[in-house]
């Protein structure tokens, strides 16, 4: 049965992979536990002690830069009676007073302090706060993963830091935009998941309206146009600019080559939109002009909290800054041009879903130009006109939930 | 003058909840500024103190509000096909004249909507306006503070 979740021979997905709730809790204790996950970035952090609350698939976390510049992941519920240690989604603290019963944790998630008088025989370094096994940062980008015996996080990263290295390289490093948008996505996170590495498709359906408008500098059928997809389930689609149009953006990457240490062949793709999935729900979306990082946090097995912020060069100029920050707000936050027609899509699926019979499975099967694979860029490249990526996607899901269960 | 600015308000409100977008662009000064800093879950003086520099909902002009509408004239835009069912209350109307003709204007809204068969949900918060008058009344400024955190599709003016 499990075997059929996802089906690589007749490119198919059950139904079930998006609705089932023991599905749903296993990848919690197989996906969410083993792979590394974003949390925040390093512009979040000023200060020794700043912190900023996050989620590590279902679990609240706090993200803490300690006295000695580490940072420390930690669940942010209490050891005693699984209250919320910390309420706030940002601050500056050396240590956390959980308002139940006051149980005091300082900012590496280590218990020391219990208020009441307790037996001798009461060991408080047994009682720290649920830690990450590893914490590890690639270009600004704060990573944890909750298995010890997980693969150094550049592995882990793979081709897809060469692709990474397009929008992070750069003498200063990135930042985000402070503030966070949040929004409830109707739907199991896999869906925009997918949709974000792998579904060029939508673009001319559900966003029609903007290409209607002109808004659209895509040339899907280009030659540069393209998907990547990696073992470790990262996908990527890059879609060509229909016409070179020089733009205050493009007129700033060109003044920025000498800060960035990427190749003649990245510099280029800058020109395209990327839109981007780490394996499992990290994704961006980037044109000249327009960077989003955004992480689908899972809540349940129909519904998905997107948390996002606004990505630039922390040393571009303030109108480069406000640029993109603008057209993160106009078309990639709740009140988005383009956002709006995707929580749209979306927010009826669950439901959708709920309705088939557990037999229903999903349609991955195009790959309309299969030729052009084999592009001379890192990582599995594969024909923008193709489910292949998405189905890469499925495929490592897919293996990490099996091999947790001792099946084939 | 409160009569007056309640039945612009009102007037405002009822444009929008029927979908006349283009009339209610006439009331939108060139100049505008619309915007709606996001919420964050910190103190309250931490987050007045952070509110210009966060990351808004909404940060907009009147070029940019008539492509909105625009967009939503294409008849292509799947987030209002069909048509969101909205029906807005405004309340707690205060005026007060500032310098150069401007009038500061604060209000609550709650906005109902109801999209599909059984999609409902709220929105709730408040406005900070200037409205400029001079023969005919024109927005030349909204601050919206939405009191939620996590928010729904906004695909909606508020």
């Amino acid at each position: 049965m499990d075997k059929r979740l996802v089906d690589i021979h007749d490119r198919t997905v059950s139904g079930r992979v998006f609705t089932d709730p023991d599905i749903f809790a296993r990848e919690q204790a197989t996906v969410f536990s083993q792979s590394w996950l974003y949390l925040g970035h390093r512009s979040q952090f000023k200060e020794k002690g700043d912190f900023i609350q996050a989620y590590a698939g279902t679990m609240p976390v706090l993200l803490c830069l300690d006295g000695e510049g580490g940072f420390n992941v930690f669940a942010n519920v209490c050891s005693h009676r699984a209250a919320r240690v910390c309420q706030q989604e940002y601050g500056n603290a050396r240590k956390f007073v959980c308002p139940y019963h006051n149980w005091v944790f300082d900012n590496k998630g280590d218990l020391i302090g219990v208020p009441r008088r307790h037996s001798p025989e009461f060991d408080k370094s047994k009682w720290g706060l649920c830690k990450a096994a590893q914490v590890s940062v690639y270009r600004d980008l704060i990573f944890c993963t909750f298995s010890p015996a997980a693969a150094p996080l550049e592995d882990y990263l793979g081709d897809m830091k060469w692709y990474l290295d397009m929008l992070l390289d750069c003498n200063g490093g990135t930042e985000v935009s402070k503030g966070t948008h949040r929004s409830t996505v109707h739907c199991n996170w896999k869906i925009p998941a997918e949709q974000f590495g792998s579904d060029n498709w939508h673009f001319q359906a559900v966003h029609c309206s903007m290409g209607k408008l002109g808004r659209r500098n895509e040339d899907p059928n280009s030659e540069d146009s393209f998907h990547v997809w990696t073992d470790q389930g990262h996908i990527l689609i890059c879609i060509a600019p229909k016409q070179e149009v020089d733009t205050t953006y493009t007129l700033y990457l060109d003044k920025l080559a000498a800060e960035q240490r990427i190749s003649e062949a990245q510099r280029k793709l800058l020109r395209c939109t990327l839109v981007i999935t780490i394996f499992p729900n990290l994704s961006f979306v980037y044109f000249p002009g327009l960077c989003s990082i955004r992480v689908w946090n899972p809540r349940s097995p129909d519904q998905t909290e997107l948390w996002s912020w606004a990505l630039y060069h922390k040393d571009a100029p303030e109108q480069i800054k406000d640029l993109v920050r603008k057209q993160v707000t106009r078309l990639f936050s709740p009140t988005g041009m383009l956002e709006q027609d995707d929580l749209e899509v979306w927010s009826r699926l669950a439901d959708n879903l709920k309705g088939m019979p557990p037999d229903f499975r999903l349609c991955y099967e195009f790959d309309a130009d299969p030729e052009i694979k084999n592009r001379p860029f890192p990582g599995h490249t594969a024909s923008l006109q193709s489910d292949i990526a998405a189905l890469a996607f499925y495929k490592r899901w897919a293996e990490i939930i099996a091999h947790a269960d001792g099946t084939p | 003058m409160i009569h007056d600015i309640e039945r612009l308000l009102f007037h405002e409100a009822h444009l929008l909840d029927s979908g006349r977008y283009r009339e209610w662009l006439e009331l939108l000064a060139l100049n505008l500024r619309y915007w709606a800093p996001v919420r964050a879950n910190v103190s309250r003086a931490q987050e007045k103190q952070d509110e210009t520099q966060r990351l808004p909902l909404f940060d907009e002009n009147k070029a940019s509000l008539i492509l909105r509408v625009d967009r939503l004239d294409t008849e292509l835009a799947w987030t209002e096909i069909p048509p969101t069912r909205t029906r807005r209350f405004i309340s707690n109307i205060t005026a007060d004249t500032e310098q150069d003709g401007l009038v500061l204007v604060r209000s609550n809204f709650m906005v109902f909507r109801s999209r599909s068969f059984r999609e409902e949900w709220l929105v709730v918060g408040c406005r900070e306006d200037k409205w400029s008058t001079g023969g005919k009344w024109l927005l030349r400024e909204r601050k919206i503070l939405v009191d939620h955190c996590t928010v729904e599709n906004l695909s909606l003016f508020l």
